[in-house]
Parts: structure tokens; C-alpha cells; sequence
């Protein structure tokens, strides 16, 4: 007699990627050390299929918050989930900002992606033919240039069949002609597999090309004074992308200016 | 073959590859002039000519087994391998608790320090009364003399695998199994710096302890060398510096040619990494 299994609910509608009063800050001290915020009181959600972008001037948390959902940042509070489970419990595709010295020099690129990946051949092979990429993948991380060594990361990550992918400046070093190939690539990915996804970038264009939705970090002063300042401040949405934009109290000029350049750019899309 | 031998461009191309050849080739012309001219008294340098016929004696057979440089040198460098093989063994291992287990290396770190800054040489006297005056007193004291530098190469190299690296490991979730060789691997370089350092430090150690008290069976190139300058028969002294030194140049440059061998490419090769089939067409 054939039973029937009802899958969990979790996996028939898997929420996604919440983010809830998520602090972070520098020093020791375990327990909101206000006095060195990076940014404070972040909460967004990420559908499963979407892609937020983030954004924000140099030294305004971006990689940090990239950290924060990796696990990697120990000082901080709030709250991280996949799919309503813990983000510690889930497989998690990280492309680093310091994709170079994330690989093992002493392994092939093939070997980089399937000892930490976890895939076989097969899989390895069928990604790298999907996004569109020629790599030598028998080449050491020396013997590479900056950019086989991004494409090496774009597909390792993606090779762990992760839960949510994190990507911190993952167009850096390819040319403009790859990079769009990947970008298109990564979306349909993304859309295809229905995983969150998150992007940091300073190229606002490819934001606006790759992205559902983009969150706004304006770099806050480390002052305690602006931290209850720090909130959603304003959501831009259009057809194409919804802008949101947090804001400190007394957010700076540099932070303004960068919200005015990505109005623009939504205007023109 | 032969006759290209002959060849100044022949040599020209060797010199250009080993230009080693040269100093060595200056120090023996050195070496030859001091004593042809008798610039120092013939009772502290021997001759090449000496030397070589120490050495040549000695190959053939034609000198007591108390002289035979070589015969000596064997037991030397017997000792030298089996003491800096436990050494590295027990460094090795030591050093890879040390550097996975941090609170372990608080807790050890002061102990190692402690033992490193003893010259293994002071302790030989306790291990010959603790070992009746026999070989393990020698291999014992060569081994603890190395132990604590290997130990805190090993255990630095832990510390200095990249952090980038340990994260990915970490956000991948990899297994423990997978992460404690990407560890090992990561330390490799550690481990034969290690090897090489050690190398060097088992020979004097073992030189020594055997100038400082002959073996039983009087086997020791050190005990020979110190019965040589006493009697100043400086022939089989030299000779028997001679032959440590190229022991001891053959032995690391055998560690380096092993650290090629096993170097990254050929690990990658072990591991499948070279799939030629991998470089997709576009």
C-alpha cells in the first residue's frame, strides 16, 4: 500500500530570509557595545526567488551585514532566519570580498569548489556551462588571474545548493561582457532555484539590472546620539525595483548623495 | 657525450645552473694554497692530499674499524635519522594539538618555551644515567632537542592559516573531517620548514653528545673527531668534518627536493584536480 508523505510546511512555502533588529558593533564586549556601532537596528525579509541589493557608501557596514548573516560577526544582536529555521542550521553560499585569498593555493579551482562545495563533477561542470564561463578549473589559485578566480567563487558558491546566497562585490574583477553574463546567469539562478539572495555593490547599475529591491546603508557617525536615529526612512518603488532606504538622524552628504545617484538610476530604468 | 664534456660551453651551462660549484671550487683553491704554502702549521690543517688519502683508505678498507671515517660516520648518522625522525614525528603531532587547541597551547606553550631555551646537550648527562649509558640516552637527547622547535613551528603555522580560509570553511559548513585537512595541508610548508630546521639541530646535538661521552661500542664520528685532535692526526679530523658537512648539505637539499616533489602541484594531482576535461570550450 502506497503512503503518502505531506512534506513539512516549510519546505511547501519556505519563507525565505528574515532579518530582525539585526546591531551590530566593534570591540569585545559581547553584549551591544553602542558606544562602536556599524549599524544598528537593521530588519528586512528577502522572498524566496528575490534579490536584494545592498548598497552605501565605504565604511558604512555593508560587508559587515554581509558577515552578520554569514555567522562570520560575533558582535552582534537580533535575529537571522532561513526559511523560519536559524541561519547556523542552513547552507549558505558566500562569494567574499576577498575572493582571492578564500581559495586554498595549494588545490585546484576544481578541487576549491568540491572540497568546501560539496558537488560532484557532473554538477561542477553543468554550472560552469549554465553561467556562461571558459575556466580551466585544473589551474591553481597562483597560476589565475583576479577574475577566474571571482568566476571559481560564483560557481563554488552556487555549487553548495545553498539556502541563501551572499555575494559581496561579486562583479569586482570581471570584465563587462562577463560580468553582465553572469549577472543575467546568477538572476535566473535565483528565480529558478526560488533561494533569497543577497548582493552587495558599489556598481549601482548592475543593482539596478540584477536586483528586486535594494537596501540603502548610509554610513552613520560612531556617535550614541544617532543611533535611535537609525531607521527605515523611506521606501522608493517603481516598477522594476523598490528602493529602501535607511536612514540614520543626521545621516551624512555622502549618504544623500548616493540615494540621489540610485533615484536617478531608477528614474532612467 | 665524452668529448662535449671537455667543452667550455658545456661547463659554462653547468656553473650558470649550480653556481654553488664555484664556492666550493674557491674554498678547496683556499684550502690547497694555506697548506701548499704552509701558512698555518701543518699540525692544525692537513692537506687535500692527506685528506683524500684518509678518505680513500677508508673506502678501501685499509684502516681500522676505531679509524675508518666512514664506519664511524655510519653510526653518527644513524643516530641523527632515527632521533630527528621522532622528533619530527612527536613535534609534529604535538604541534598540530597545539595549534587546533588553543587552550592547550596556553596551557603547554610556557612548557615548550621553558625547554627550548635548554641546550639539549646540558640534559645529555641525566638521560646517560637514566638510560644505563646506552644508545637511547643519544636518540632521546637529539629527539628533545628538536621536539620543541617543531613543536612551535607546526603550532605557529596553525596560527598563521588565513582566516578568509577558516571562515569559508566555516560558512560552508564543511565537515570536520574535510577542515582539519585543509588545515593539515594549509601547514604543510610548516612542517617541512620544520624538518629542515630540525635536521641541522639533530646533527649538532648528536656531534656533541658523542664528543662528550664515546659510546659503548665506540661507533661515533664525534668521539672520533675529538680523538683525532687530541692525537693531532688532523687528516681523519678534517675528514671527518668533511663528512658531515656534506651529510648534512646532502640531507637538506634532499628535504628540499622532497618539498618539490610533494609540492602543491603534485598534492593537486593526488587530490583530482587536474581534469584537463574541466577546461570548457566556450
Amino acid at each position: 500500500m502506497k503512503t503518502v508523505r505531506s512534506l513539512p510546511e516549510e519546505k511547501l512555502y519556505p519563507s525565505g530570509l528574515t532579518v530582525q533588529q539585526l546591531c551590530a558593533w566593534f570591540g569585545d564586549e559581547d553584549d551591544g557595545d553602542r558606544r562602536n556601532p556599524i549599524f544598528w537596528g537593521v530588519s528586512f525579509d528577502v522572498q524566496p526567488g528575490y534579490i536584494l541589493g545592498v548598497a552605501g557608501p565605504n565604511g558604512a557596514g555593508k560587508s559587515t551585514l554581509m558577515r552578520c548573516l554569514a555567522g562570520l560577526h560575533q558582535q552582534r544582536t537580533g535575529e537571522v532566519k532561513i526559511n523560519d529555521q536559524p541561519a547556523t542550521a542552513q547552507r549558505i553560499g558566500i562569494i567574499p570580498q576577498a575572493y582571492t585569498e578564500s581559495f586554498f593555493p595549494w588545490a585546484s579551482l576544481y578541487t576549491n569548489i568540491t572540497m568546501v562545495g560539496g558537488s560532484a563533477r557532473s554538477r561542477v561542470i553543468e554550472l560552469t556551462r549554465s553561467l556562461g564561463l571558459s575556466l580551466d578549473l585544473g589551474l591553481r589559485p597562483p597560476q589565475c588571474s583576479g577574475g577566474m578566480i571571482q568566476q571559481a567563487a560564483i560557481i563554488r558558491a552556487l555549487a553548495s545548493n545553498p539556502n541563501l546566497l551572499i555575494a559581496d562585490e561579486p562583479f569586482s574583477a570581471l570584465d563587462v561582457r562577463i560580468a553582465a553574463m553572469v549577472r543575467r546567469a546568477l538572476r535566473a539562478y535565483v528565480k529558478d532555484q526560488g533561494i533569497p539572495a543577497i548582493i552587495v555593490s558599489h556598481d549601482l547599475l548592475s543593482l539596478v539590472e540584477l536586483c528586486d529591491m535594494v537596501l540603502v546603508i548610509p554610513g552613520i557617525p560612531y556617535t550614541t546620539a544617532n543611533i535611535e536615529g537609525y531607521e527605515l526612512a523611506k521606501v522608493i518603488q517603481n516598477e522594476n525595483l523598490t528602493l529602501h532606504v535607511h536612514s540614520a538622524g543626521s545621516n551624512g552628504e555622502e549618504a544623500g548623495s548616493f540615494i540621489d545617484r540610485m533615484t536617478k538610476l531608477l528614474s532612467r530604468v | 657525450m665524452s668529448i662535449y664534456i671537455l667543452k667550455w660551453k658545456y661547463w659554462r651551462a653547468v656553473l650558470y645552473k649550480h653556481p654553488g660549484i664555484i664556492g666550493a671550487f674557491c674554498c678547496l683553491l683556499l684550502w690547497f694554497v694555506v697548506t701548499q704554502w704552509q701558512l698555518v702549521g701543518r699540525t692544525l690543517i692537513a692537506s687535500p692530499l692527506e685528506v683524500t688519502h684518509v678518505v680513500v683508505d677508508s673506502l678501501a678498507g685499509r684502516l681500522a674499524r676505531e679509524e675508518n671515517v666512514f664506519i664511524q660516520a655510519s653510526a653518527t648518522i644513524r643516530r641523527v635519522l632515527i632521533g630527528w625522525s621522532l622528533s619530527l614525528l612527536a613535534g609534529i603531532i604535538i604541534g598540530t594539538i597545539l595549534g587546533l587547541a588553543s587552550t592547550a597551547n596556553r596551557i603547554i606553550e610556557p612548557v615548550v618555551e621553558f625547554f627550548r631555551s635548554i641546550p639539549p646537550i646540558m640534559l645529555f648527562p641525566l638521560f646517560l644515567v637514566a638510560f644505563n649509558y646506552n644508545e637511547e640516552a643519544y636518540i632521546v637527547t637529539i629527539a628533545l632537542g628538536c621536539i620543541p622547535l617543531v613543536v612551535l613551528t607546526v603550532a605557529q603555522g596553525f596560527q598563521q592559516v588565513s582566516s578568509v580560509r577558516l571562515e569559508i570553511l566555516e560558512v560552508f559548513r564543511v565537515t570536520k573531517g574535510v577542515r582539519l585537512f585543509a588545515q593539515i595541508m594549509e601547514i604543510l610548508p610548516s612542517c617541512v620548514l620544520a624538518a629542515r630546521l630540525a635536521f641541522s639541530i639533530s646533527i649538532i646535538v648528536t656531534v656533541v653528545s658523542e664528543m662528550v661521552f664515546t659510546p659503548r661500542d665506540g661507533m661515533a664520528l664525534g668521539a672520533l673527531a675529538k680523538q683525532a685532535e687530541m692525537a693531532f692526526h688532523t687528516p681523519i679530523l678534517i675528514a671527518s668534518i668533511l663528512i658531515i658537512g656534506l651529510f648534512g648539505y646532502a640531507g637538506n637539499l634532499g628535504i628540499r627536493k622532497i618539498e618539490e616533489r610533494l609540492g602543491y602541484s603534485k598534492i593537486n594531482g593526488i587530490l583530482g584536480g587536474e581534469h584537463s576535461t574541466l577546461n570548457l570550450p566556450r
